[in-house]
């Protein structure tokens, strides 16, 4: 592949902001990260958070008649907190209700790892993998 | 499933806890959900402008997987660089 000078660059991540720098490592210590130039197009390729609960349905956010944007399947997740953490409250009047508690809090978990296994599949990021052995 | 039908069901097990109060866990179990399974994925962009190394992620942002610059794909540093600006 012909070397492009796009791929000098380089970027790290602070303080939830982003750095893009030249990264040219012959430089003398105090030049070695660069520019840079103006009027470049970065892409970032991110996972993201949904949007928050809102009380109506007029702000940015998910409205009382709108549903998040993870898949049906998971929605129920969020309803299990929900039902964990008013069991939870109640345990200084209850202390039983620890169980149920701790029902809600592993369909919750459980939940979470299907979770995972969806977003390891090949339609939202790249996936599985595998290793390939090989003779020597 | 609607915010509705969510607080509704939670409601028929805690008729005395308030819309706002489950509105509060399902949105903390919400952010949990979605930074534990990396589910949501997102592209944004922006333009560089000359000499400024900073720039401030979106908060829906959790995690950066990859950048593009210029339209190529650019390696994450390891580590940090030796010596750093705020520029």
């Amino acid at each position: 592949m012909a070397h492009t000078d796009q791929l000098d660059y380089t970027w790290w991540i602070e303080r939830d902001s982003i750095a893009i720098a030249k990264f040219s490592e012959n430089e003398n210590i105090d030049d070695r990260f660069s520019g840079p130039p103006e009027g470049k197009t970065v892409t970032l390729f991110a996972t993201k958070y949904d949007e928050a609960f809102i009380p109506s349905d007029t702000g940015t956010g998910i409205g009382m008649d709108e549903t998040p944007a993870i898949p049906e399947q998971f929605h129920e997740a969020l309803v299990y907190k929900a039902l964990q953490k008013g069991y939870e409250i109640k345990l200084g009047r209850d202390p039983r209700l620890f169980n149920v508690a701790a029902y809600y809090r592993k369909g919750f978990e459980d939940m979470v790892k299907d979770g995972k296994r969806y977003a390891n599949n090949e339609r939202i990021s790249g996936g599985k993998y595998h290793i390939k052995q090989h003779d020597f | 499933m609607t915010q509705k039908q969510m607080i509704e069901l939670v409601q028929q097990h805690h008729p005395d806890i308030g819309e706002t109060q489950i509105r509060l866990w399902m949105n903390n179990a919400l952010r949990e959900f979605c930074d534990k399974t990396k589910l949501l994925k997102a592209a944004y962009q922006f333009d560089t402008t000359l000499d400024e190394r900073w720039y401030g992620l979106p908060p829906y942002i959790s995690e950066v997987d990859s950048v593009d610059y210029d339209g190529y794909d650019i390696p994450r540093l390891v580590g940090r660089p030796v010596k750093r600006d705020l520029v």
